[in-house]
Protein backbone atom coordinates (compact mmCIF):
# COMPACT_ATOMS: atom_id res chain seq x y z
CA UNK A 1 0.00 0.00 0.00
CA UNK A 2 2.92 2.54 0.72
CA UNK A 3 4.72 1.72 -1.96
CA UNK A 4 1.73 2.01 -4.14
CA UNK A 5 1.57 5.67 -3.07
CA UNK A 6 5.11 6.12 -3.38
CA UNK A 7 5.28 4.98 -7.00
CA UNK A 8 2.03 7.53 -7.38
CA UNK A 9 3.84 10.16 -6.36
CA UNK A 10 7.16 9.70 -7.98
CA UNK A 11 5.29 9.16 -11.38
CA UNK A 12 3.21 12.75 -10.93
CA UNK A 13 6.45 14.26 -9.83
CA UNK A 14 8.07 12.86 -12.86
CA UNK A 15 5.42 14.01 -15.00
CA UNK A 16 5.43 17.71 -13.98
CA UNK A 17 9.24 17.67 -14.64
CA UNK A 18 9.08 15.97 -18.02
CA UNK A 19 6.71 18.49 -19.17
CA UNK A 20 9.19 21.15 -18.18
CA UNK A 21 11.99 19.17 -19.79
CA UNK A 22 10.40 18.92 -22.81
CA UNK A 23 9.29 23.15 -23.09
CA UNK A 24 13.12 23.50 -22.45
CA UNK A 25 14.10 21.64 -24.45
CA UNK A 26 11.61 23.73 -27.23
CA UNK A 27 13.01 26.72 -26.13
CA UNK A 28 16.72 25.49 -27.03
CA UNK A 29 14.81 25.90 -30.22
CA UNK A 30 13.86 21.61 -30.98
CA UNK A 31 10.85 21.59 -32.80
CA UNK A 32 8.11 19.41 -31.77
CA UNK A 33 4.77 19.09 -31.41
CA UNK A 34 3.19 20.67 -28.23
CA UNK A 35 -0.31 19.65 -27.93
CA UNK A 36 -0.11 15.98 -29.14
CA UNK A 37 2.93 15.48 -27.10
CA UNK A 38 1.63 16.40 -23.98
CA UNK A 39 -1.17 14.67 -23.89
CA UNK A 40 0.26 11.20 -24.12
CA UNK A 41 3.16 12.45 -21.36
CA UNK A 42 1.42 11.05 -18.37
CA UNK A 43 1.06 7.44 -20.29
CA UNK A 44 4.01 7.58 -21.90
CA UNK A 45 5.86 8.25 -18.18
CA UNK A 46 3.84 5.85 -16.36
CA UNK A 47 4.71 3.17 -19.73
CA UNK A 48 8.70 4.07 -19.09
CA UNK A 49 9.14 4.51 -15.42
CA UNK A 50 6.66 2.82 -14.10
CA UNK A 51 8.27 -1.06 -14.97
CA UNK A 52 6.19 -1.54 -18.19
CA UNK A 53 8.81 -0.90 -20.60
CA UNK A 54 12.34 -1.11 -18.73
CA UNK A 55 14.51 0.64 -21.61
CA UNK A 56 17.68 -0.50 -19.24
CA UNK A 57 16.94 -3.71 -19.77
CA UNK A 58 18.47 -6.14 -22.50
CA UNK A 59 15.28 -8.46 -22.67
CA UNK A 60 12.39 -5.75 -22.25
CA UNK A 61 8.78 -5.25 -23.90
CA UNK A 62 8.97 -3.24 -26.78
CA UNK A 63 7.21 -0.02 -27.36
CA UNK A 64 5.98 1.41 -30.83
CA UNK A 65 5.36 5.21 -30.37
CA UNK A 66 3.18 5.17 -33.36
CA UNK A 67 2.27 8.94 -33.11
CA UNK A 68 5.83 9.75 -33.45
CA UNK A 69 5.41 13.54 -33.56
CA UNK A 70 4.74 13.16 -29.90
CA UNK A 71 9.16 12.14 -29.68
CA UNK A 72 10.03 15.33 -27.87
CA UNK A 73 8.87 13.32 -24.45
CA UNK A 74 10.52 10.30 -25.32
CA UNK A 75 13.73 12.39 -25.70
CA UNK A 76 13.57 13.83 -22.29
CA UNK A 77 12.80 10.76 -21.15
CA UNK A 78 15.50 9.49 -21.87
CA UNK A 79 17.57 12.44 -20.98
CA UNK A 80 16.00 12.20 -17.30
CA UNK A 81 17.14 8.45 -17.15
CA UNK A 82 20.71 9.42 -18.22
CA UNK A 83 20.26 6.48 -21.10
CA UNK A 84 21.15 9.78 -23.32
CA UNK A 85 22.99 12.65 -22.04
CA UNK A 86 22.05 16.03 -23.02
CA UNK A 87 25.38 16.78 -24.55
CA UNK A 88 24.52 14.03 -27.36
CA UNK A 89 21.28 14.93 -27.81
CA UNK A 90 22.30 18.73 -28.28
CA UNK A 91 25.43 17.14 -30.66
CA UNK A 92 22.76 14.54 -32.37
CA UNK A 93 20.23 17.50 -32.56
CA UNK A 94 22.83 19.69 -33.77
CA UNK A 95 24.62 17.84 -36.58
CA UNK A 96 20.94 16.90 -38.03
CA UNK A 97 20.68 13.42 -36.87
CA UNK A 98 17.72 13.87 -34.37
CA UNK A 99 14.88 15.85 -35.15
CA UNK A 100 10.86 15.51 -35.71
CA UNK A 101 11.00 11.60 -35.93
CA UNK A 102 11.99 8.46 -34.05
CA UNK A 103 15.09 6.58 -36.10
CA UNK A 104 16.70 3.87 -34.75
CA UNK A 105 19.94 4.29 -36.32
CA UNK A 106 20.96 6.98 -33.86
CA UNK A 107 19.30 5.98 -30.33
CA UNK A 108 19.28 2.62 -29.53
CA UNK A 109 16.51 2.65 -27.20
CA UNK A 110 14.23 3.37 -30.34
CA UNK A 111 12.28 0.53 -31.25
CA UNK A 112 10.52 1.39 -34.47
CA UNK A 113 10.89 4.27 -36.45
CA UNK A 114 7.76 5.97 -37.04
CA UNK A 115 6.24 9.08 -38.26
CA UNK A 116 3.15 7.79 -41.21
CA UNK A 117 0.90 7.04 -39.44
CA UNK A 118 -1.17 3.71 -39.13
CA UNK A 119 1.40 1.46 -39.47
CA UNK A 120 2.22 0.44 -35.76
CA UNK A 121 -0.41 -1.77 -34.72
CA UNK A 122 0.50 -4.20 -37.91
CA UNK A 123 4.53 -4.55 -36.82
CA UNK A 124 3.20 -4.56 -33.09
CA UNK A 125 1.46 -7.82 -34.51
CA UNK A 126 4.74 -9.44 -36.54
CA UNK A 127 7.06 -8.46 -33.10
CA UNK A 128 3.98 -10.11 -31.27
CA UNK A 129 4.39 -13.15 -33.13
CA UNK A 130 8.62 -13.40 -33.41
CA UNK A 131 8.19 -12.38 -29.32
CA UNK A 132 5.62 -14.51 -27.75
CA UNK A 133 6.46 -13.57 -23.98
CA UNK A 134 7.13 -10.05 -24.55
CA UNK A 135 4.05 -7.37 -24.22
CA UNK A 136 4.56 -5.02 -27.17
CA UNK A 137 2.75 -1.57 -26.61
CA UNK A 138 1.67 1.09 -29.16
CA UNK A 139 0.31 4.02 -28.24
CA UNK A 140 -1.86 5.83 -31.57
CA UNK A 141 -3.19 8.87 -31.94
CA UNK A 142 -6.94 9.35 -32.38
CA UNK A 143 -6.72 10.90 -35.61
CA UNK A 144 -4.75 7.99 -36.51
CA UNK A 145 -7.25 5.45 -36.65
CA UNK A 146 -8.41 6.51 -40.02
CA UNK A 147 -6.14 4.78 -41.32
CA UNK A 148 -7.24 1.52 -43.09
CA UNK A 149 -4.05 -0.17 -42.28
CA UNK A 150 -5.09 0.48 -38.13
CA UNK A 151 -8.23 -1.74 -38.94
CA UNK A 152 -6.97 -4.37 -40.82
CA UNK A 153 -3.82 -4.75 -37.54
CA UNK A 154 -7.11 -5.08 -35.44
CA UNK A 155 -9.29 -7.22 -37.89
CA UNK A 156 -6.05 -9.63 -38.15
CA UNK A 157 -5.57 -9.48 -33.86
CA UNK A 158 -9.05 -10.39 -33.23
CA UNK A 159 -9.58 -12.97 -35.79
CA UNK A 160 -5.53 -14.76 -35.04
CA UNK A 161 -5.86 -14.20 -31.15
CA UNK A 162 -2.87 -12.54 -30.82
CA UNK A 163 -2.39 -12.28 -27.25
CA UNK A 164 0.34 -9.88 -26.41
CA UNK A 165 -0.50 -6.68 -27.89
CA UNK A 166 -1.30 -3.86 -25.91
CA UNK A 167 -2.66 -0.93 -28.10
CA UNK A 168 -3.18 2.78 -26.51
CA UNK A 169 -5.39 5.23 -27.99
CA UNK A 170 -4.53 8.72 -27.11
CA UNK A 171 -8.13 10.22 -27.32
CA UNK A 172 -7.46 14.06 -27.59
CA UNK A 173 -10.11 14.75 -29.94
CA UNK A 174 -7.98 16.98 -31.63
CA UNK A 175 -6.54 15.85 -35.12
CA UNK A 176 -3.97 18.35 -36.51
CA UNK A 177 -6.62 20.81 -38.28
CA UNK A 178 -9.83 19.57 -36.48
CA UNK A 179 -11.90 18.82 -33.73
CA UNK A 180 -12.85 14.95 -33.78
CA UNK A 181 -14.67 14.24 -30.75
CA UNK A 182 -17.01 12.20 -32.70
CA UNK A 183 -15.53 9.24 -33.70
CA UNK A 184 -17.81 6.16 -33.65
CA UNK A 185 -15.68 3.65 -34.59
CA UNK A 186 -14.20 4.09 -30.52
CA UNK A 187 -17.57 3.30 -29.57
CA UNK A 188 -17.05 0.72 -26.77
CA UNK A 189 -19.71 -1.70 -28.54
CA UNK A 190 -18.48 -1.36 -31.69
CA UNK A 191 -14.95 -2.53 -30.67
CA UNK A 192 -16.14 -4.88 -28.54
CA UNK A 193 -16.99 -7.06 -31.36
CA UNK A 194 -13.52 -7.43 -31.98
CA UNK A 195 -13.81 -9.13 -28.87
CA UNK A 196 -10.36 -7.54 -27.22
CA UNK A 197 -10.45 -6.37 -24.30
CA UNK A 198 -11.15 -2.43 -23.94
CA UNK A 199 -10.51 -0.59 -20.80
CA UNK A 200 -11.32 3.58 -21.11
CA UNK A 201 -10.21 5.60 -18.65
CA UNK A 202 -8.86 9.37 -17.96
CA UNK A 203 -5.09 9.33 -19.37
CA UNK A 204 -4.24 11.90 -16.78
CA UNK A 205 -4.86 10.08 -13.58
CA UNK A 206 -2.05 8.22 -12.68
CA UNK A 207 -3.57 5.92 -10.44
CA UNK A 208 -6.63 4.63 -13.35
CA UNK A 209 -3.60 4.19 -15.84
CA UNK A 210 -1.36 2.17 -12.79
CA UNK A 211 -4.87 0.04 -12.39
CA UNK A 212 -5.02 -0.69 -16.15
CA UNK A 213 -1.47 -1.94 -15.73
CA UNK A 214 -2.68 -3.87 -12.69
CA UNK A 215 -5.15 -5.63 -14.62
CA UNK A 216 -2.84 -6.74 -17.84
CA UNK A 217 -0.49 -8.04 -15.73
CA UNK A 218 -1.10 -11.41 -15.74
CA UNK A 219 -3.56 -11.94 -18.66
CA UNK A 220 -3.08 -13.44 -21.79
CA UNK A 221 -4.95 -11.38 -24.35
CA UNK A 222 -4.70 -8.47 -26.49
CA UNK A 223 -6.45 -4.80 -25.22
CA UNK A 224 -7.21 -1.46 -26.36
CA UNK A 225 -7.19 0.91 -23.72
CA UNK A 226 -8.84 4.32 -24.97
CA UNK A 227 -7.44 6.74 -22.35
CA UNK A 228 -9.45 10.21 -22.29
CA UNK A 229 -6.75 12.84 -22.82
CA UNK A 230 -6.80 17.02 -23.20
CA UNK A 231 -4.39 18.28 -26.09
CA UNK A 232 -1.75 20.34 -24.74
CA UNK A 233 -2.42 19.09 -21.67
CA UNK A 234 -0.88 20.89 -18.10
CA UNK A 235 -0.51 24.57 -19.54
CA UNK A 236 -3.84 26.35 -20.31
CA UNK A 237 -2.79 28.48 -22.64
CA UNK A 238 -2.09 25.00 -25.19
CA UNK A 239 -5.07 23.22 -23.69
CA UNK A 240 -7.44 22.05 -26.91
CA UNK A 241 -6.36 25.05 -28.09
CA UNK A 242 -5.77 23.88 -32.18
CA UNK A 243 -3.19 26.51 -32.90
CA UNK A 244 -0.58 24.41 -30.79
CA UNK A 245 -1.29 20.97 -32.43
CA UNK A 246 1.68 21.56 -33.94
CA UNK A 247 2.44 25.05 -33.68
CA UNK A 248 5.20 26.58 -32.01
CA UNK A 249 4.84 29.41 -28.88
CA UNK A 250 6.56 32.21 -29.07
CA UNK A 251 10.26 32.65 -26.90
CA UNK A 252 8.73 35.08 -24.74
CA UNK A 253 5.72 33.24 -24.36
CA UNK A 254 7.29 30.12 -23.23
CA UNK A 255 9.89 32.00 -21.40
CA UNK A 256 7.03 32.77 -19.11
CA UNK A 257 5.83 29.10 -19.32
CA UNK A 258 8.85 27.97 -18.25
CA UNK A 259 9.33 30.46 -15.63
CA UNK A 260 6.21 29.98 -13.76
CA UNK A 261 7.02 25.95 -13.45
CA UNK A 262 10.23 27.05 -12.72
CA UNK A 263 9.06 28.26 -9.32
CA UNK A 264 7.90 24.84 -8.36
CA UNK A 265 11.38 23.13 -8.57
CA UNK A 266 13.15 26.61 -6.84
CA UNK B 1 14.10 -29.19 -64.93
CA UNK B 2 10.77 -29.40 -66.80
CA UNK B 3 8.86 -27.51 -64.27
CA UNK B 4 7.25 -24.17 -64.17
CA UNK B 5 9.28 -21.22 -62.71
CA UNK B 6 7.22 -21.13 -59.84
CA UNK B 7 7.48 -24.57 -59.08
CA UNK B 8 10.96 -24.02 -59.21
CA UNK B 9 11.57 -20.78 -56.90
CA UNK B 10 9.27 -22.32 -54.30
CA UNK B 11 10.07 -26.06 -53.90
CA UNK B 12 13.10 -24.41 -53.20
CA UNK B 13 11.71 -21.97 -50.28
CA UNK B 14 9.46 -24.06 -48.92
CA UNK B 15 12.70 -26.58 -48.50
CA UNK B 16 14.81 -23.87 -46.84
CA UNK B 17 11.44 -22.94 -44.59
CA UNK B 18 11.33 -26.63 -43.30
CA UNK B 19 15.10 -26.47 -42.05
CA UNK B 20 15.47 -22.94 -40.63
CA UNK B 21 12.85 -21.77 -37.75
CA UNK B 22 13.75 -17.98 -38.47
CA UNK B 23 12.11 -18.26 -41.81
CA UNK B 24 8.46 -17.00 -41.88
CA UNK B 25 6.32 -17.09 -45.22
CA UNK B 26 3.85 -14.61 -45.48
CA UNK B 27 0.97 -13.84 -48.10
CA UNK B 28 -2.00 -11.85 -49.29
CA UNK B 29 -4.43 -15.14 -50.19
CA UNK B 30 -2.26 -15.78 -53.06
CA UNK B 31 -2.01 -19.92 -53.76
CA UNK B 32 1.12 -21.33 -55.22
CA UNK B 33 0.99 -25.31 -55.24
CA UNK B 34 4.43 -25.63 -53.68
CA UNK B 35 3.34 -24.00 -50.49
CA UNK B 36 0.04 -25.47 -50.22
CA UNK B 37 1.32 -28.07 -47.71
CA UNK B 38 2.46 -26.26 -45.30
CA UNK B 39 -0.33 -23.30 -45.24
CA UNK B 40 -1.09 -25.06 -42.00
CA UNK B 41 2.74 -24.09 -40.08
CA UNK B 42 2.84 -21.44 -37.49
CA UNK B 43 5.20 -19.73 -39.39
CA UNK B 44 2.54 -19.20 -42.54
CA UNK B 45 0.93 -15.99 -42.29
CA UNK B 46 -1.90 -15.28 -44.40
CA UNK B 47 -3.19 -12.15 -43.94
CA UNK B 48 -5.97 -12.32 -46.33
CA UNK B 49 -6.23 -9.18 -48.88
CA UNK B 50 -5.23 -6.50 -46.42
CA UNK B 51 -1.33 -5.60 -47.91
CA UNK B 52 -0.60 -3.16 -45.96
CA UNK B 53 -1.08 -4.85 -42.62
CA UNK B 54 1.07 -7.86 -44.82
CA UNK B 55 4.11 -5.82 -45.17
CA UNK B 56 4.01 -4.19 -41.35
CA UNK B 57 3.64 -7.81 -39.81
CA UNK B 58 6.41 -9.03 -41.94
CA UNK B 59 8.40 -5.44 -41.29
CA UNK B 60 7.98 -6.52 -37.41
CA UNK B 61 8.72 -10.30 -37.35
CA UNK B 62 11.86 -9.25 -38.92
CA UNK B 63 12.86 -6.94 -35.77
CA UNK B 64 14.79 -9.40 -34.79
CA UNK B 65 16.36 -12.23 -36.36
CA UNK B 66 14.00 -13.54 -38.15
CA UNK B 67 13.83 -13.41 -42.01
CA UNK B 68 10.48 -12.94 -43.96
CA UNK B 69 9.31 -14.30 -47.54
CA UNK B 70 6.19 -12.55 -49.06
CA UNK B 71 4.34 -13.47 -52.23
CA UNK B 72 1.59 -12.23 -54.14
CA UNK B 73 0.68 -10.22 -57.47
CA UNK B 74 3.09 -8.08 -58.52
CA UNK B 75 0.64 -4.88 -58.86
CA UNK B 76 -0.84 -5.43 -55.32
CA UNK B 77 2.62 -6.19 -53.50
CA UNK B 78 3.57 -2.72 -54.70
CA UNK B 79 1.39 -0.04 -55.52
CA UNK B 80 -0.90 -1.09 -52.28
CA UNK B 81 1.65 -1.25 -50.02
CA UNK B 82 4.12 1.41 -50.65
CA UNK B 83 4.51 3.66 -48.08
CA UNK B 84 4.67 0.61 -46.10
CA UNK B 85 7.70 -1.07 -47.98
CA UNK B 86 9.73 2.45 -48.41
CA UNK B 87 9.25 3.37 -44.35
CA UNK B 88 9.14 -0.01 -42.45
CA UNK B 89 11.42 -2.26 -44.69
CA UNK B 90 13.15 -0.33 -46.49
CA UNK B 91 14.15 2.65 -43.67
CA UNK B 92 14.98 -0.32 -41.51
CA UNK B 93 16.84 -2.54 -43.87
CA UNK B 94 15.08 -5.30 -42.66
CA UNK B 95 15.85 -8.75 -44.27
CA UNK B 96 12.30 -9.27 -46.18
CA UNK B 97 12.25 -10.87 -49.85
CA UNK B 98 8.94 -9.72 -51.50
CA UNK B 99 8.25 -11.84 -54.62
CA UNK B 100 6.00 -10.76 -57.13
CA UNK B 101 4.47 -13.20 -59.37
CA UNK B 102 2.96 -12.38 -62.44
CA UNK B 103 4.99 -9.88 -64.07
CA UNK B 104 4.38 -7.90 -66.68
CA UNK B 105 1.26 -8.95 -68.68
CA UNK B 106 1.22 -12.44 -67.93
CA UNK B 107 -1.87 -12.45 -66.37
CA UNK B 108 -3.52 -11.21 -69.65
CA UNK B 109 -7.24 -11.07 -68.94
CA UNK B 110 -7.20 -9.72 -65.74
CA UNK B 111 -6.80 -6.02 -66.95
CA UNK B 112 -4.79 -3.07 -65.84
CA UNK B 113 -5.19 -4.12 -62.21
CA UNK B 114 -3.09 -6.84 -63.33
CA UNK B 115 -0.49 -5.41 -65.62
CA UNK B 116 2.95 -5.04 -63.58
CA UNK B 117 4.38 -2.61 -66.05
CA UNK B 118 5.73 -0.32 -63.59
CA UNK B 119 5.99 -1.90 -60.54
CA UNK B 120 10.02 -2.40 -61.39
CA UNK B 121 10.94 0.91 -61.25
CA UNK B 122 8.26 1.99 -58.54
CA UNK B 123 10.16 -0.61 -56.43
CA UNK B 124 13.36 1.06 -57.73
CA UNK B 125 12.72 4.21 -56.19
CA UNK B 126 12.94 2.71 -52.48
CA UNK B 127 16.81 3.15 -52.07
CA UNK B 128 17.36 -0.01 -49.71
CA UNK B 129 15.47 -2.21 -51.89
CA UNK B 130 17.00 -4.83 -54.26
CA UNK B 131 15.47 -5.96 -57.61
CA UNK B 132 15.47 -9.23 -59.43
CA UNK B 133 13.93 -10.03 -61.97
CA UNK B 134 13.32 -13.48 -62.82
CA UNK B 135 11.98 -15.76 -66.36
CA UNK B 136 14.23 -18.38 -66.40
CA UNK B 137 13.93 -21.66 -64.84
CA UNK B 138 18.03 -22.20 -64.42
CA UNK B 139 18.14 -18.59 -62.56
CA UNK B 140 15.01 -19.33 -60.66
CA UNK B 141 16.59 -22.31 -59.02
CA UNK B 142 19.79 -20.28 -58.44
CA UNK B 143 18.15 -17.39 -57.05
CA UNK B 144 16.18 -19.22 -54.51
CA UNK B 145 18.97 -21.35 -53.08
CA UNK B 146 20.55 -18.22 -52.19
CA UNK B 147 18.16 -15.83 -51.33
CA UNK B 148 18.29 -15.72 -47.71
CA UNK B 149 22.09 -15.12 -47.89
CA UNK B 150 21.84 -11.61 -50.02
CA UNK B 151 21.30 -9.02 -47.09
CA UNK B 152 18.22 -6.61 -46.92
CA UNK B 153 15.46 -6.13 -48.59
CA UNK B 154 15.10 -7.66 -52.31
CA UNK B 155 11.62 -7.71 -54.09
CA UNK B 156 11.86 -10.68 -57.41
CA UNK B 157 9.47 -10.54 -60.48
CA UNK B 158 8.59 -14.47 -60.93
CA UNK B 159 7.25 -15.24 -64.14
CA UNK B 160 5.16 -18.26 -65.20
CA UNK B 161 5.41 -21.12 -67.20
CA UNK B 162 8.09 -23.57 -68.22
CA UNK B 163 10.74 -21.39 -68.93
CA UNK B 164 13.70 -23.66 -69.94
CA UNK B 165 15.96 -21.91 -72.48
CA UNK B 166 19.25 -21.40 -70.57
CA UNK B 167 19.61 -24.14 -68.71
CA UNK B 168 23.38 -24.75 -69.00
CA UNK B 169 23.93 -20.83 -68.13
CA UNK B 170 26.20 -20.07 -64.50
CA UNK B 171 24.40 -17.21 -63.69
CA UNK B 172 26.48 -14.68 -61.88
CA UNK B 173 24.03 -12.96 -58.91
CA UNK B 174 26.58 -10.39 -57.83
CA UNK B 175 27.32 -9.41 -61.28
CA UNK B 176 23.63 -9.16 -62.60
CA UNK B 177 23.71 -9.28 -66.28
CA UNK B 178 24.41 -12.42 -68.42
CA UNK B 179 25.37 -11.58 -72.50
CA UNK B 180 24.44 -14.33 -74.57
CA UNK B 181 26.44 -13.82 -77.91
CA UNK B 182 25.35 -15.56 -80.92
CA UNK B 183 28.11 -14.44 -83.27
CA UNK B 184 31.65 -12.87 -82.19
CA UNK B 185 31.65 -9.95 -84.72
CA UNK B 186 28.05 -8.70 -83.63
CA UNK B 187 27.96 -4.74 -83.30
CA UNK B 188 23.80 -5.33 -82.91
CA UNK B 189 22.50 -5.55 -78.91
CA UNK B 190 19.28 -5.98 -77.65
CA UNK B 191 19.36 -5.33 -73.68
CA UNK B 192 16.04 -6.85 -72.20
CA UNK B 193 15.14 -8.26 -69.02
CA UNK B 194 12.42 -10.95 -67.44
CA UNK B 195 10.20 -12.46 -69.84
CA UNK B 196 11.80 -10.40 -72.93
CA UNK B 197 14.86 -12.32 -72.71
CA UNK B 198 13.31 -14.84 -73.66
CA UNK B 199 11.72 -13.80 -76.99
CA UNK B 200 14.92 -11.72 -77.49
CA UNK B 201 17.24 -15.28 -77.47
CA UNK B 202 14.44 -16.91 -79.67
CA UNK B 203 14.48 -14.21 -82.42
CA UNK B 204 18.75 -13.90 -82.51
CA UNK B 205 18.67 -17.93 -82.55
CA UNK B 206 17.34 -17.10 -85.55
CA UNK B 207 18.86 -14.11 -87.51
CA UNK B 208 21.83 -14.13 -85.49
CA UNK B 209 22.67 -10.83 -86.09
CA UNK B 210 22.52 -9.82 -82.73
CA UNK B 211 23.61 -10.67 -79.15
CA UNK B 212 21.16 -10.55 -76.40
CA UNK B 213 21.73 -9.22 -72.56
CA UNK B 214 19.82 -10.54 -69.90
CA UNK B 215 19.82 -7.33 -67.53
CA UNK B 216 18.46 -9.84 -63.98
CA UNK B 217 19.07 -7.35 -61.02
CA UNK B 218 18.33 -4.26 -61.03
CA UNK B 219 20.11 -2.06 -58.32
CA UNK B 220 23.67 -3.05 -57.58
CA UNK B 221 24.68 -4.97 -60.62
CA UNK B 222 28.28 -4.25 -61.62
CA UNK B 223 27.30 -1.44 -63.92
CA UNK B 224 31.27 -0.78 -64.87
CA UNK B 225 31.53 -4.43 -66.59
CA UNK B 226 27.80 -3.83 -68.15
CA UNK B 227 29.08 -0.76 -69.87
CA UNK B 228 32.52 -2.32 -70.46
CA UNK B 229 29.92 -4.94 -72.59
CA UNK B 230 28.28 -2.19 -73.75
CA UNK B 231 30.62 -0.39 -75.30
CA UNK B 232 31.57 -3.40 -77.54
CA UNK B 233 28.39 -3.01 -79.38
CA UNK B 234 27.67 0.04 -81.99
CA UNK B 235 23.85 -0.66 -81.96
CA UNK B 236 22.07 -1.09 -78.86
CA UNK B 237 17.85 -1.57 -78.46
CA UNK B 238 16.57 -1.83 -74.99
CA UNK B 239 13.54 -4.37 -75.27
CA UNK B 240 11.20 -4.68 -72.62
CA UNK B 241 7.87 -5.20 -71.05
CA UNK B 242 7.47 -2.13 -68.60
CA UNK B 243 6.97 1.17 -69.99
CA UNK B 244 9.29 3.79 -70.18
CA UNK B 245 9.53 4.94 -67.31
CA UNK B 246 8.31 1.90 -65.09
CA UNK B 247 11.11 -0.72 -66.55
CA UNK B 248 14.35 -0.70 -67.00
CA UNK B 249 14.85 1.83 -69.57
CA UNK B 250 15.83 5.03 -67.14
CA UNK B 251 17.78 2.88 -64.83
CA UNK B 252 20.06 2.12 -68.81
CA UNK B 253 19.95 5.61 -69.94
CA UNK B 254 21.36 6.99 -66.65
CA UNK B 255 24.48 4.63 -66.36
CA UNK B 256 24.74 5.91 -70.22
CA UNK B 257 24.47 9.71 -69.11
CA UNK B 258 26.90 9.40 -66.27
CA UNK B 259 29.45 7.60 -68.52
CA UNK B 260 28.70 9.74 -71.73
CA UNK B 261 28.16 7.22 -73.83
CA UNK B 262 25.78 7.63 -77.03
CA UNK B 263 25.41 4.69 -78.96
CA UNK B 264 23.13 4.64 -81.91
CA UNK B 265 19.68 3.15 -79.50
CA UNK B 266 15.95 2.51 -79.33
CA UNK B 267 13.78 1.65 -77.26
CA UNK B 268 10.79 -0.65 -77.49
CA UNK B 269 8.79 -0.78 -74.59
CA UNK B 270 4.72 -0.92 -73.50
CA UNK B 271 2.88 2.21 -73.88
CA UNK B 272 2.88 4.42 -70.89
CA UNK B 273 -0.84 4.00 -70.27
CA UNK B 274 -3.38 1.65 -68.32
CA UNK B 275 -4.46 -1.26 -71.11
CA UNK B 276 -8.20 -1.93 -70.64
CA UNK B 277 -7.70 -4.99 -73.23
CA UNK B 278 -8.03 -8.55 -72.41
CA UNK B 279 -6.78 -11.58 -74.50
CA UNK B 280 -6.37 -15.23 -73.63
CA UNK B 281 -2.58 -15.46 -74.09
CA UNK B 282 0.51 -13.08 -72.93
CA UNK B 283 1.51 -13.31 -76.89
CA UNK B 284 -2.07 -11.79 -78.15
CA UNK B 285 -1.90 -8.66 -75.61
CA UNK B 286 2.00 -8.38 -77.01
CA UNK B 287 0.76 -8.29 -80.78
CA UNK B 288 -1.59 -5.76 -80.01
CA UNK B 289 1.12 -3.53 -78.67
CA UNK B 290 3.41 -4.87 -81.30
CA UNK B 291 5.91 -5.70 -78.49
CA UNK B 292 5.47 -9.71 -79.99
CA UNK B 293 8.60 -11.75 -81.58
CA UNK B 294 7.43 -10.99 -85.04
CA UNK B 295 6.81 -7.20 -84.43
CA UNK B 296 10.60 -7.15 -83.00
CA UNK B 297 11.76 -8.56 -85.66
CA UNK B 298 9.70 -5.91 -88.15
CA UNK B 299 11.28 -3.52 -85.79
CA UNK B 300 14.79 -4.19 -85.52
CA UNK B 301 15.27 -5.01 -89.41
CA UNK B 302 15.75 -1.70 -90.48
CA UNK B 303 17.72 -0.04 -86.93
CA UNK B 304 20.15 -2.92 -87.36
CA UNK B 305 20.78 -2.71 -90.92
Amino acid sequence: MENNFKKKNFLKEKIKFLRFSFLKLILEGNKYHIGGSLSCLDMMACLLYGGEIQLEKKNRNLFILSKGHALGIFYAILIDKKLLSKKRYDLLSRNNKIGGQLDVKNIKYIDWNTGSLGHSIGVAIGMAIANPKKKIYTIIGDAEIDEGSVWEGLFFISEQKIKNIHIIIDRNKLSASSFIEKKEVLDKNFLNSLKLKIFKFNGHKVEKILQYFESIKSNRESTIAIINTIKGNGIKLFENNIKYSHGQPDNETLKKIIKKINNYYE
Amino acid sequence: MNKDIRDIFFDNIRNKFLKDSKIFILTNDADVYSLQRIKNHKRFIDTGVAEQNLINIAAGLSHSTNKSLIYGFCTFLTFRCYEQLKFNVGSHNLNCKIVGVGPGYSFSNDGPTHHAIQDLYLIYLIPEFEIYNIADNNLANQLSENIFNISGPIYIRLDKGILNYNSNEKYNLKKGFALKKKYQKNKNLIITSGYFNKIANDLSDEMKNFDVLNLFRLKNFNKSMFLNTCQKYKNIIIYDENTFFGGITPIIQSIFYEYKYSPKFKVICSPEKQLFKYAKSRNEILKLLKLDKLSLKKQIYNFFI
